[in-house]
């Protein structure tokens, strides 16, 4: 037989003895699979922390609801108002009374008023406010603005002849400073009063002072065209390989340079990143805007490789003209395949001023939807490449191959509200990078895509 | 050690994996057709590790328990993946399969076990268990179901091509061929 031929015991003692010798480092990922099999409840629970994300941004905008109408005659109460308010109207006449509305069910705002109710709740007598302003009460204007408004709750109706006897008589620091009539303390009732200065009716003629009403509208805010704001985008950056990685077309025919690279050559891991920026937003009407975007953002990506001894490796480039020509590196950085595996970081510093659409898909007292899109041009200002060779084995190193400006896409979504007297978005946003981020004397061709959220105040 | 990883504990379970991954990642890798496999089934046989620690008896030596669960696991990926569906007989086997002349210049161990992995899945297979395992082919036979007899001739062809290859290298010294006698001279 074929095995006599054969000393059996020493061939197969030999090979157990270079066997058991032969060791490989296994890479990250096989602990961290073992690790979340046998401990699955603690790994980052990105699924639960989206839920939570969603749900404060929920509770956010519930508890900052604000539940006054803003009505387009809105104005802001200030002291200037009041004032002016106050010498245009003269006391004692029966047409400038002022009343206190009563609340219907379906509250509207009463004709010719452009005012804001302003509701008076009773003042504890025994309080410190009470007693340390001696006869005055303090209203905080800024809760009584606040205060729901309930239809079909009852109000009463206060009538009171005078601005005399109207508890408001002007703005200190944002609190409302009446004086105290006589009788005002028991003609503050239990329930709250809602009053609206009403304009003066007969004084129509030319010539005579402006109502009340024309006053104050000269104040109404209108919602304004241009804002500004300024963002925050954690992102995670992943790299995209399209092109001609094995062939490069010469002058005269297709010629085949390099052994066709697959893609899963590369081991390459996302990393995450970060953009930085400021917009203005230029209201075309109700729905659309126009953004101008200047952002700074750092993005990048970890290859793995591995360290070995010296060795060259190649990257085959064309020209723009046409001739195919080599560059040779020096490099100690295998493809990943062997042992010693190190992490190769390529990352990119840049600045990018993007235009863009956004639309309003949906709004509410307290919330709105929007979608938007837009590109814009970018500028590299600090960045590395570690480039697979062109027979696949190394990693080389030439910056000088990376672009210098580039041009990305983006498109996103986010949810406005307001808290703390901002005006906050957030929402998920992709960026795509549409140039290649090397120069077009490589073959290969990279794009990076940035997935972030992005957080945005504005006041 | 053993005992925190009795308890499941993670830190136990990560001291015995990085004690113990290389070699194992070693033996997977002579089964494997690619790293990336090597890792994989190195990835499955941990988990069965520390999933059945509670029967590792203390009548032996523990490495050799873990490595045969790693070689059982193995065995057992291959079998799912049908990968013995490429093993060849002898006489189609020189040069077919065996492109030696990709493997990389590295150390004498490395490169018997590339010569290895070098060989049609079913004869490194039979190989592997017989000659590095110490499996008998009755036992070789139960586990990749096959005969007896099959598990040795795969044996035998497989010795055979590993070494030449290895003669090749100057790793192994070609055996003197023995005379046979003829009678009557």
């Amino acid at each position: 037989m074929i095995d006599e031929l054969f000393d059996m015991t020493d061939f197969e003692q030999s090979l157990k003895e270079h066997v058991d010798d032969f060791t490989l480092v296994p890479s990250k990922k096989v602990w961290q699979g073992i690790y979340n099999t046998m401990h699955p409840g603690r790994r980052w629970p990105s699924i639960p922390m989206a839920f939570m994300l969603l749900l404060s941004l929920l509770g956010i905008t519930y508890l900052n609801t604000s539940t006054i109408q803003q009505s387009p005659n809105e104005i802001n109460l200030n002291s200037k108002n009041l004032s002016s308010t106050s010498n245009g109207i003269e006391n004692n006449s029966p047409a400038n009374h002022l009343t206190v509305a009563s609340i219907n069910k379906q509250y509207t705002t009463p004709a010719n008023s452009s005012l804001v109710p302003i509701i008076l709740n009773k003042v504890n007598s025994n309080s410190d406010e009470f007693q340390n302003n001696g006869n005055q009460f303090i209203t905080d204007n800024k809760n009584a603005q606040q205060q729901p408004i309930i239809p079909g709750q009852e109000f009463v109706q206060k009538t009171v002849n005078s601005f005399d006897q109207l508890p408001i008589i002007g703005l200190e620091n944002e609190m409302l400073v009446n004086k105290k009539s006589k009788n005002f303390e028991t003609e503050l009732l239990e329930k709250p009063a809602i009053i609206f200065p009403v304009p003066v009716a007969q004084n129509n003629s030319d010539g005579q002072k402006k109502s009340a009403a024309s006053n104050m509208a000269k104040s109404i805010k209108k919602a304004p065209k241009i804002t500004f704001s300024y963002f925050i985008m954690p992102t995670v950056t992943n790299a995209y390989f399209t092109g001609n990685e094995g062939k490069i077309k010469d002058e005269s025919s297709i010629i085949t340079i390099n052994p066709k690279i697959p893609r899963s050559t590369r081991i390459v891991n996302a990393q995450l990143g970060l953009r930085l920026g400021g917009q203005v937003e230029y209201r075309l009407n109700s729905k659309f805007q126009v953004l101008l975007m200047g952002q700074a953002s750092y993005s990048g990506y970890t290859v793995i490789s591995n360290e070995e001894k010296l060795a060259t490796g190649k990257l085959t480039l064309q020209d723009k003209s046409g001739p195919v020509y080599t560059k040779a590196y020096f490099t100690s950085y295998g493809n990943g395949k062997g042992e010693n595996q190190v992490p190769l970081k390529n990352y990119s510093i840049q600045v990018s001023l993007p235009i863009g659409i956004q639309y309003e898909i949906w709004k509410n007292k307290s919330a709105a939807i929007f979608v938007n899109a837009g590109a814009g041009p970018s500028f590299v200002l600090k960045s590395n490449a570690h480039l697979l060779s062109s027979d696949g084995r190394n990693y080389v190193d030439d910056q000088s191959l990376m672009r210098k400006s580039n041009y990305a896409g983006f498109l996103g979504t986010n949810i406005q509200f307001h808290a703390k007297n901002l005006k906050w978005r957030i929402g998920p946003t992709i960026s795509y990078q549409l140039l290649s981020s090397y120069e077009d004397i490589y073959p290969v061709k990279e794009h990076l895509i940035d997935y972030g959220i992005k957080i945005g105040i504005s006041k | 050690m053993l005992n925190g990883c009795l308890e499941n504990l993670a830190i136990a379970q990560e001291e015995l994996y990085k004690r113990f991954s290389p070699r194992m990642l070693g033996v997977c890798y002579r089964y494997a057709k690619n790293r990336g496999d090597a890792e994989d089934m190195l990835q499955e046989g941990f988990i069965k590790v520390f999933s059945q620690i509670h029967q590792f008896r203390n009548d032996g030596v523990f490495e050799g328990w873990v490595r045969r669960i790693m070689v059982h696991t193995c065995i057992n990926i291959l079998k799912k993946n049908k990968k013995f569906a490429d093993s060849v007989d002898i006489t189609n086997a020189s040069g077919k399969y065996l492109n030696e002349y990709n493997i990389p210049s590295i150390l004498q161990a490395k490169e018997v076990v590339e010569c290895i992995r070098l060989l049609p899945i079913g004869y490194r297979t039979v190989l592997n268990l017989y000659a590095i395992e110490g499996f008998s082919h009755r036992e070789i036979g139960s586990i990749l179901e096959i005969e007896e007899s099959t598990s040795r001739s795969q044996y035998t062809r497989a010795r055979v091509l590993l070494e030449g290859m290895l003669v090749k290298r100057k790793i192994l010294h070609k055996p003197r061929e023995k005379v046979k006698m003829v009678s009557g001279i």
